[in-house]
């Protein structure tokens, strides 16, 4: 943060981006990822929504067919491990911080 | 078509189905990140006014905001408040700058085809950009209003009009942003019977948003336009081109602009004096005065937040500009004596206060100028003078 006094023609770096309120400074990195992130799922989501509705207007499913629809065991089963695999991913450097396993050998 | 019916200009990138949508967030997010100022910030920063009996209720001496200031940067809903600002100031840029980079070439070649139709453009490559512009990037836009790639770039213009219009959506009449504008020429009515001047200088015009608005109210007024950018202006005469308004823009400091003593009826400004500097601020003012004939006026319009009528939580949320978006001077220009200003600078027939927003100045039911107003985005502050001599 910069000083209490008036600041008028600006002292310190060019850079607004990087500066730093929270403390560590880590954390202004770590909210900026998590927004940004909202707004990719926030465009991602309307996106799909775009579908659905383009779908429909063409005669086609949508909204309605996709709320109803119950994917079977094995598309279940499919889905499951793609998210499994994500949650590993996600997880990966707290499995870098702490292997487990290796500890125990 | 005209910029009165229409709802957007050719010059206005499009924001293809993704882009828009992280527009939308943005808006979605910044009114979250408002609403958490006033539900929790701003009762944080009362109590810590409070604790250093500065008063609440009624509006404290500017300078005090200081004091208050420093007990807020160790307050953790101020310091997330401001982080969460900063980090939506970086999307918007993020976002706008992704479709201005996916149409840059489009909009190079519509600068170029367009060139000189109606209006003219003069820039001066050798011109030094003054420090106050180049210390930081305003509006935490990256390059701020010094980004310059060469060959025709426009991008700081396009990412600056698309941003403009988005951040302010409604407040500044839309996609045209040209709010500013109409009420400056309500001011002009209102304060100074302004009917029909020859000729028209608006300085600090940046993509001439404002400048249009203006034109078009007097349209037998020979029009000029100023900025310190040239990516502004290239992108300004471009948009003017597209709408069909004669502009003359050229490169210049609005401190010693190459124009000749008396040679303007009127010259004004919209919102650019808080983002030039205290020494720069008397010296543009005198500027004016050489610039206009006797019996002429000046005009600036700014951001309406006068510290010294506003409550402490307010002056403490508005200054957090001074600090953190590229604008040392915002505080600077919310607390300055712009009656004694504008005498110091030879200005006689003083009207400073408050227009109402409007973005029809012939509406017989639009408000008017007065002495007082609301730090909110109804009104602007408006500050202007006659010369004399
Ligand atoms: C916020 S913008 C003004 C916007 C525009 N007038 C409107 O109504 O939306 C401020 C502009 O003032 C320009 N500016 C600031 N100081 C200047 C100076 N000394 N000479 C020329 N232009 C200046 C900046 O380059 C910037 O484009």
């Amino acid at each position: 943060m910069s000083t209490d006094k008036e600041s008028d023609e600006g002292s310190g770096s060019t850079s607004i981006a990087g500066q730093a309120f929270l403390n560590p400074p880590e954390l202004d990195a770590l909210l900026h990822m998590v927004l940004a992130l909202a707004g990719e799922v926030a465009s991602l989501r309307a996106r799909l929504d775009t579908h659905e509705r383009l779908n429909e207007a063409a005669g086609g499913w949508g909204n309605t067919e996709v709320d109803a629809y119950v994917p079977s065991a094995e598309i279940a089963r499919q889905r499951a491990a793609l998210t499994d695999e994500l949650v590993a991913q996600v997880t990966s450097p707290i499995k870098m911080i702490f292997p487990g396993d290796d500890h125990d050998r | 078509m005209t910029a009165e019916n229409a709802s957007t200009h050719a010059m206005m990138v499009r924001p293809g189905h993704d882009a828009r949508e992280r527009e939308q967030f943005f808006l979605s997010l910044r009114g979250w990140i408002n609403g958490f100022a006033e539900e929790v910030v701003k009762p944080r920063i009362r109590s810590h006014a409070r604790d250093a009996d500065i008063p609440v209720d009624v509006p404290a001496a500017p300078g005090q905001r200081f004091e208050v200031r420093r007990a807020c940067e160790t307050d953790p809903a101020y310091l997330l408040w401001g982080s969460m600002w900063a980090s939506s100031q970086k999307l918007l840029w993020n976002y706008v700058g992704q479709s201005v980079e996916a149409q840059h070439e489009k909009l190079r070649q519509a600068f170029r085809d367009r060139q000189g139709r109606v209006g003219s453009l003069r820039l001066s490559p050798e011109m030094q950009l003054p420090r106050y512009l180049t210390a930081k990037d305003v509006h935490a836009m990256p390059g701020g209003y010094a980004l310059d790639r060469g060959d025709d770039d426009l991008r700081a213009g396009a990412m600056y009009d698309r941003g403009g219009a988005l951040f302010q959506l409604q407040a500044n009449g839309g996609v045209m942003n040209d709010g500013r504008g109409h009420t400056m020429v309500a001011f002009l009515q209102d304060a100074f019977a302004v009917t029909s001047p020859r000729r028209i200088l608006d300085l600090g015009c940046t993509v001439g948003n404002s400048t249009v608005a203006l034109a078009q109210h007097f349209p037998d007024a020979e029009v000029h336009a100023v900025d310190a950018s040239p990516a502004m202006l290239r992108y300004a005469h471009a948009r003017a081109e597209a709408l069909g308004v004669p502009i003359h823009f050229s490169q210049q400091n609005a401190e010693h602009t190459d124009f000749e003593d008396g040679s303007f009826d009127l010259v004004v400004s919209h919102v650019m004096l808080h983002e030039t500097s205290r020494q720069a601020l008397p010296r543009i003012l005198a500027e004016c005065h050489r610039l206009l004939k006797p019996g002429g006026v000046m005009a600036h319009l700014e951001v309406p937040y006068r510290y010294q009528d506003m409550l402490i939580d307010d002056v403490i949320i508005r200054d957090w500009q001074s600090y953190h978006n590229g604008e040392p001077f915002w505080g600077g220009c919310c607390t300055a004596d712009f009656a004694g200003l504008l005498t110091t600078a030879g200005f006689d027939d003083q009207r400073i206060g408050f227009q109402p927003s409007t973005r029809d100045p012939a509406d017989p039911n639009r408000g008017r100028f007065c002495s007082t107003g609301e730090p909110n985005f109804r009104y602007w502050f408006v500050a202007g003078g006659r010369r004399l001599d």
